[in-house]
């Protein structure tokens, strides 16, 4: 068991190294760099940047160094400081834009996830011990229009009716007075005003597509012999559905633990987008665009540093559940 | 002295008829009724300064304004001091609405509503006779938000210790600046290579600012090592290699500063900022005041949110921003329904914009075949000919833009109505343009209706615009696609081709390209040799190859760089001129006027560009009781250097 996590952590610590370079390199295929694209910003608001100034910019990010000295550069600063470097469309160091906005990343992923759960699991297990009851139907409906609506639409949608009908501002998570404010139990409260249309829109996917998985791998369940002998004996209904099938059913949701902590971090970049979210993924989409190449090979490489821990995890926790995993160590 | 009184008079009046047309009220004389004096003092301050004079952490206003202080005269009326505006900047481009600091900033000239220019940040200025030398007279007493005086020396070290050391970053004193001296305090010399009369022109916008020519240079020595032998331990103590890394560290400049603390001399200094919100306050020491002695701003604080394009629209609808301008035309039916449950006003504002869909044929095509047809005039016209604008105009620019050919605006003083409206090929003649393609040899046609050029490819183009983030709007995109149909009328084809920015600017210098969509300026002071929005095709990168001839002309492109072939004789011409216009013509003057011309009556000629449809208005919406913001557009300037250059004035009613 212990041979088999440390050699799992040594491959880990090799692809995060080719992952590194990767990362570094995607930044650098597409044509021109951030000093064109910050050019090119300048020119639309009329102001024409010279030859003088454009060598001025170069030399300040070291573009005219050598890729592999700027990628050298780069890592080396990251494994021995911890220091990612400069974004240089926001001016500020890559560490410090990630741990800002990385709270409310986590805080909105796991509100969703619970959210999510919490609705999706109980209909689930409606769905599947009422199959074809009005219930069940409702549930249904629900879950294919949640499937079927794009996101982005539904979050354009509901910024509209709830300003509409409620009159609630659109986009953000803070109102302007606490835009810049430090932690107080007043910033919560108005974070906790603005989450419930992010909630629900990035919620509504997750919980349709819970809900159909938990009604099909459940009612799958339900006709195997054990439950019909369980019931045969005189267990009660609710001791047998708890005790076995639901748990079961259960398991696809927690192997998926590997996709879950890169998810948390960067989930639903598109809603983020589409809501003026401060969260990691429309930070990483500007990062692309603008080639601001330190900040969107940092947010890659850290996703990717993520799933490759998650997986680490799930592989982990699957050793401990499964003694058929074992079992193969064993042998 | 110069000065550049050219506009007519006529011109300028008109403008603050309009002016005045808008301002809601009677102008009724509002002043100090919240002011709080000093005691005994000449000025007045902002109630949130008088509180920290009060507890001792401010001098008194009239010890921080300059001995003469800046006289700004109100647009509507004098206002009131207080409130917080909040703006939001589209993501895609965080550079409008106040949302930095080149917009919303004054610079050591200001040119006027009727174009006049005078001194702003400076006393008084001067430009030598031979335009090989300019003089900024300073304010004596005039401070850097943080209370250290502005002096010769803040020009001085720029040039000294900041371009000239090669470990700081800088974008320093243009290239044709020779030296820069302080006869004294407060009196500072250019001394230029050659003549450079439009350093004049250069003092009115960011080229005059704290990017470029002038510097904290008190704050800014701590961190120098020839000013603070122990530069370089103080640098590691805070974190950075040496001290030019330290240096560089607080005097970036650029979007946003690094150290919020770094004195500026704009009317707010940054408070705080992170990625999505940006906060400033007003600069207790900003030089300026109103006629009534109240010293400028009037508005205590700017917030500043990023959000994305859909938000922003959304964000003004709900009436949540006192000034947004960042939108076009396609959102003016939107803005207007919810002009009263937004609580906002929403006016559509001329643009200044010569050509707000052109094309440009691409004139050194590397198909030899393609080069020659575009280099004829008689196709050019032709093509122009096809065109409908008026039904593009109906039909996308919601009939608010001026069919014309790309030139300048229609405001400019020397404008000639033959360059944009009445250009002999700005109509619509489909007949006309098939004879003439006819006669051109172009007179055989394949099966699918299409011309067939002298080798006997059929006559289809591709059709390149900027489809990147800050590339075409909506409507230019239909625009193309409606030009694409007039053309396929006619018997050519072309196919739309939508590249990111960064991939044009790589293909531009190929020769690859066959016709460019672009915007073109049209601006009373354009820049012609550094213009933007593609000059026409002609000037900067837009010339594609051609910029690196002229480029190793003017020495800034190595010889052996020069790509492609020569410029034709009369795009060569063009260039003479332009560089005539630059280097011996004060801005306003009869030569500056008559060298404009001739450039603008060659274009009009020659029709090196296609315009289709400019001057297109934008929504601008603006908060119902925000007063003294400007509804029209000087026609010298781009909206950016104009409307945000009077928010030091706006106050909430």
């Amino acid at each position: 068991m212990t041979q088999y996590i440390v050699r799992r952590v040594l491959y880990m610590v090799l692809s995060l190294g080719v992952l590194s370079m990767v990362a570094f390199m995607i930044i650098q295929l597409p044509p021109g760099d951030y000093v064109t694209t910050f050019v090119h910003m300048m020119q639309q608001r009329g102001i024409a940047v010279d030859e003088a100034m454009m060598r001025a910019l170069y030399e300040r990010y070291a573009f005219d160094r050598p890729v592999h000295e700027q990628y050298l550069k780069w890592i080396g600063n990251i494994v021995l400081r911890g220091d990612m470097g400069e974004s240089m469309a926001f001016n500020d160091s890559v560490a410090d834009l990630i741990a800002e906005r990385l709270t409310l990343s986590v805080v909105l992923s796991l509100g969703t996830l619970i959210i999510t759960y919490i609705i999706a699991v109980p209909i689930g297990i409606y769905s599947a011990t009422h199959p074809y009851s009005v219930g069940d139907y409702a549930g249904t409906v629900f879950g294919f229009i949640g499937l079927a609506t794009p996101n982005f639409l539904l979050a354009l949608i509901l910024m509209f009716v709830t300003l509409r009908l409620f009159g609630w501002s659109p986009g953000g998570l803070f109102s302007p007075e606490f835009l810049a404010a430090p932690w107080s139990l007043a910033r919560v409260w108005d974070l906790m005003k603005h989450l419930p249309v992010p909630l629900i829109v990035i919620g509504t996917a997750g919980t349709a597509g819970l809900i159909r998985i938990l009604r099909s791998s459940l009612s799958d369940e339900l006709s195997r012999q054990y439950v019909i002998t369980a019931r045969a004996k005189g267990v009660a209904e609710r001791r047998i559905l708890f005790k076995y099938p639901v748990r079961i059913a259960i398991n696809p949701i927690i192997s998926a633990i590997g996709y879950l902590l890169p998810g948390i971090v960067s989930g639903e970049a598109l809603v983020s987008i589409v809501l003026s979210l401060p969260t990691i993924g429309p930070m990483l989409l500007d990062g692309l665009r603008q080639q601001d190449m330190y900040l969107a090979s940092s947010v890659i490489l850290m996703l990717g540093m993520l799933t490759m821990v998650g997986t680490l995890i799930s592989d982990m926790l699957l050793v401990v559940v499964d003694p058929r995993i074992r079992f193969e160590q064993k042998n | 002295m110069q000065t550049a009184k050219w506009m007519p008079v006529l011109l300028g009046a008109a403008l603050l008829m309009a002016t005045s047309a808008w301002a809601s009220g009677e102008g009724e004389d509002t002043a100090s009724s919240d002011a709080a004096m000093t005691m005994g003092g000449e000025y007045k301050e902002a109630p949130m300064l008088a509180a920290m004079v009060a507890a001792g952490e401010l001098p008194p206003v009239d010890e921080r304004l300059p001995i003469e202080p800046k006289v700004l005269e109100a647009i509507e009326e004098i206002g009131t001091y207080g409130g917080t505006i909040e703006v939001f900047a589209n993501a895609n481009h965080p550079w409008n609405d106040l949302a930095d600091s080149p917009e919303r900033s004054q610079y050591p000239l200001r040119m006027n509503f009727d174009g006049s220019i005078e001194a702003d940040q400076a006393k008084a200025y001067e430009l030598a006779d031979d335009f090989m030398t300019f003089t900024l007279y300073l304010r004596e007493g005039m401070k850097w938000s943080n209370g250290d005086d502005l002096t010769a020396e803040d020009f001085v070290f720029v040039k000294y210790q900041m371009d000239d050391h090669e470990s700081i970053d800088t974008w320093g004193y243009p290239g044709q600046v020779d030296t820069v001296t302080a006869i004294d305090d407060y009196t500072v010399q250019l001394n230029f290579k050659v003549p450079y009369p439009r350093i004049v022109l250069d003092m009115l916008h960011w080229r005059g600012s704290d990017w470029t020519v002038v510097a904290p240079s008190t704050w800014l020595k701590q961190w120098h090592i020839e000013y603070n032998p122990n530069a370089d331990a103080k640098a590691k103590e805070e974190g950075f290699d040496n001290w030019a890394e330290a240096f560089n560290n607080h005097h970036t400049f650029c979007c946003p500063a690094k150290d919020v603390n770094k004195p500026t001399l704009h009317p707010w200094k940054w408070k705080e900022h992170t990625t999505t919100v940006r906060i400033w306050e007003r600069n207790p020491f900003y030089y300026a005041v109103d006629t009534a002695g109240q010293q400028l701003p009037y508005i205590d604080r700017i917030v500043s949110q990023t959000v994305n394009a859909e938000t922003y629209k959304l964000k003004v609808v709900a009436g949540e921003a006192d000034y947004a301008g960042a939108m076009t035309i396609g959102d003016f039916p939107l803005l207007k329904q919810n002009e009263e449950t937004g609580n906002y006003t929403v006016k559509l504002v001329p643009h200044v914009n010569g050509g707000d869909v052109t094309y440009t044929f691409v004139l050194d095509n590397l198909d030899p075949v393609k080069r020659e047809l575009f280099n004829n005039v008689d196709f050019r016209r032709a093509m122009s000919l096809a065109i409908d604008r008026e039904e593009i105009n109906e039909t996308v620019w919601l009939g608010q833009a001026v069919p014309r050919q790309a030139t300048l605006n229609a405001d400019v003083s020397f404008y000639k109505s033959e360059w944009g409206e009445n250009h002999p090929y700005n109509r619509y003649a489909p007949d006309e343009a098939n004879s003439m393609l006819d006669a051109l040899g172009l007179d055989e046609r394949n099966r699918d209706g299409l011309r067939l050029m002298s080798n006997g490819e059929p006559m289809s183009f591709t059709l390149t615009y900027d489809a990147g983030a800050e590339g075409a709007s909506e409507q230019e995109i239909l625009t193309h696609e409606l030009v694409k149909e007039d053309w396929a009328a006619v018997g050519v084809e072309v196919n739309l081709n939508p590249l990111d920015s960064d991939l044009i600017r790589q293909v531009e210098t190929e020769g690859t390209m066959d016709v460019r969509a672009t915007r073109t300026s049209g601006m009373e002071m354009y820049d012609f040799l550094s213009g933007n929005g593609g000059m026409l095709g002609v000037g900067h990168r837009g010339a594609g190859r051609f910029y690196s001839w002229w480029g190793a002309e003017r020495g800034n492109v190595p010889e052996a760089d020069r790509i492609g072939e020569p410029p034709p004789e009369d795009l060569a011409m063009l260039y003479q001129l332009g560089r005539a216009d630059m280097q011996s013509t004060l801005f306003g003057s009869q030569e500056y006027r008559d060298v404009r011309t001739k450039i603008f009556d060659l274009h009009a000629d020659k029709l090196w560009t296609i315009g289709v449809v400019g001057m297109a208005p934008y929504p601008l919406v603006v908060r119902n009781n925000l007063g003294n913001v400007p509804r029209v557009l000087p026609p010298w300037a781009e909206a950016w250097l104009t409307m945000n250059y009077y928010s030091n004035m706006w106050y909430f009613k």
